[in-house]
């Protein structure tokens, strides 16, 4: 019996790769390299040869199949449903890896209940017992990890939480580009789109913000948040918040980041008394450089973290905020 | 004006789960107990007080349904004393042994017996996370749905008018009833509370309790004890340091990496 490929749906905004689906690329390989199957790369889209071209030269990827269909243009989860679950029925895939973005997730539950599937979301790891599939995930809150095994010999479908994966790098050869005819039915388009706002562009807005300085539920209640405005008036950055800060009702929701929240794309995210959730994490899998100050060294944003302070926030935040503007006054000076 | 004849049909779809701030971990074991479920999940209390604020203000009828142990009785009682007018009980003692798309079709089994216009559920759960649950029940419903939804308008004529938060982006997205919505937040959600008279008269509710179908055929997934995460970093880490040191160490990296 051969093994069906491993099949990675490759998102992309405004005409790019989305980063998380190059992190899928390394772990669908690991996979494929382990139980002798191909990585698959499919690009659902409209006008999306130049994406599935980039896909091609990506290392790792052993074939490219584009999905194109002027209905797939909004990233909404009825069309997209409809492409992924035809992919899948097409091509019997071992494991279909999706990114664990807003609409990813979406999209996946809709498939595994249309093609009778099971699915794990918010995968951290993934690796083969016996032949099956077996998936890790942290749960409540990012606290705690539970490894979840596939049990049947159906296509296994997992969403990839991201930061998990190192990503995919460009190779030195391009692998062939097949096109794939999608079938999308007037009920996959019930949901139309009336208005999208990208977020304020405003000077402190969280969407296209350079800098974010965070906080999380180690700030201890509200007030505290100034510790967090203060930095970020010094870095010059937007304030976002976590999930757990908004749900307590010390921040408003515009200022949540995370996958209920605001997706964000800095060059630096400095998180202060973030544990971590994943929900957190996938809205700040774009960001160049994250920063965390957090007293629990088990912190799971430690793990994505390119600097992490284990320490109390309330002393190293002030010490940081006037060690920064001193530097900053000198600079002037 | 037309279509008033009939009120709109509003089902919640709710869970009941662990405190999540009440979480045990071994020491030794790095097992985590999790304790019993006892709260309603937070983004159906979300979805329970959006309901609630439709009915406020265009008129419906709110029930609200959960699959899960008889204890799970607590929650729909919570959402009867914020304003429900029914709800039904899915009798299920293991409710986390089945997979999402198990539950969604005890819950899509159940709303098929009833003539409902609408469907909330929250965004997702505090406990297992994942969001699925909604989107799979619309899919077995044949209905659609939109998740992530902060505010939801119902015209005259049924059509939803629903404003969510999308990819970096805030959108306003259209729909007829029949569908699934997802509730993140909500003006009104945020605002719902049950009142003590409330659950005095909820308590002389009575509930119908369901039998769930075939509970035993549902397993696909083999779900490991949890364990607390271990830490692998790949960063810097300054650790047991003074503030003011590890302050400098960190500004001395921005520097270097010429983020300030």
């Amino acid at each position: 019996m051969t093994i069906g490929p491993i099949l990675v749906i490759g998102e992309h905004h405004n005409g790019k790769i989305r980063p998380a689906s190059l992190e899928l690329v390394t772990a669908a390989r690991r996979l494929a390299d382990d139980n002798f199957s191909d990585v698959v790369v499919a690009v659902p889209g409209s006008g999306v040869a130049g994406i599935a071209s980039e896909f091609a030269v990506i290392s790792g990827v052993d074939r490219v199949i584009v999905a194109e269909h002027e209905a797939l243009a909004p990233f909404l989860p009825g069309p997209w449903t409809a492409a992924v679950a035809s992919l899948i029925r097409q091509l019997e895939p071992f494991a279909v890896l999706i990114p664990s973005s807003i609409t990813g997730r979406d999209y996946a539950a809709r498939v595994a209940a249309r093609l009778d599937l099971a699915l794990v979301p918010d995968a951290v790891g993934l690796s083969l017992d016996e032949d099956h599939l077996v998936a890790s995930r942290a749960v409540l809150g990012g606290r705690v990890q539970t490894s979840v095994r596939f049990l049947d010999d159906a296509s296994a479908m997992v969403t990839i939480a991201p930061g998990a994966f190192s990503r995919a790098e460009s190779g030195t050869s391009a692998v062939s580009i097949e096109d794939f005819a999608v079938t999308i039915e007037p009920e996959d388009l019930r949901v139309s789109l009336v208005e999208k706002m990208e977020h304020k562009a405003g000077a402190k807005g969280l969407t296209t913000a350079d800098r974010i300085v965070s906080g999380g539920r180690g700030l201890g209640k509200a007030e505290n948040f100034a510790l967090v405005e203060e930095l970020a008036e010094v870095l010059n950055a937007a304030v976002g918040a976590s999930g757990a800060t908004v749900g307590a009702g010390w921040r408003s929701h515009g200022d949540q980041v995370g996958s209920t929240g605001h997706t964000v794309s800095p060059r630096l995210y400095l998180a202060v008394g973030i544990s971590g959730a994943p929900q957190h994490l996938v809205g700040i899998s774009g960001a160049d450089y994250i920063v965390a100050i957090n007293r629990d060294p088990d912190a799971p944003i430690f793990k994505v973290a390119s600097f992490g302070i284990v320490g109390d926030l309330f002393e190293v935040v002030p010490a940081l905020t006037r060690q920064l503007n001193a530097l900053k006054d000198h600079g002037r000076g | 004006m037309n279509d008033q004849t009939e009120q709109l049909r509003i089902a919640v779809l709710v869970k009941q789960v662990p405190d999540v701030n009440e979480i045990s971990v071994d020491a030794v074991t790095h097992y985590a107990n999790l304790g019993p479920a006892q709260v309603m999940n937070t983004y159906d209390a979300y979805a329970v007080g959006e309901a609630i604020g439709i009915k406020e203000r265009a008129g419906a009828t709110v029930t609200v349904i959960t699959a899960g142990p008889p204890s799970a009785r607590e929650v729909l009682l919570r959402a009867l004393a914020t304003g429900a007018d029914e709800a039904i009980l899915i009798d299920l003692p293991n409710h986390n042994d089945i997979d999402t798309l198990a539950t969604a079709r005890l819950l899509a089994a159940e709303i098929g017996k009833h003539p409902f216009d609408l469907i909330l559920a929250g965004q997702s759960t505090d406990d297992y996370e994942t969001g699925q649950v909604g989107p799979q029940v619309a899919e077995l419903l044949g209905w659609p749905h939109a998740s992530l939804v902060t505010h939801v308008e119902v015209s005259n004529n049924r059509r939803l008018t629903i404003n969510r938060d999308a990819e970096a982006s805030k959108e306003v997205v259209e729909t007829a009833t029949p569908a699934v919505l997802m509730v993140l937040s909500g003006r009104d959600g945020l605002r719902k509370f049950p009142t003590l008279r409330g659950m005095m008269a909820a308590k002389k509710e009575t509930i119908p309790v369901v039998e769930a179908q075939h509970r035993q055929e549902f397993q696909r997934l083999e779900w490991s004890d949890p364990i607390a995460i271990e830490r692998e970093v790949t960063g810097t880490i300054v650790e047991d340091v003074p503030a003011e040191q590890a302050a400098a160490d960190l500004v001395t990296w921005l520097r270097e990496q010429k983020l300030v």
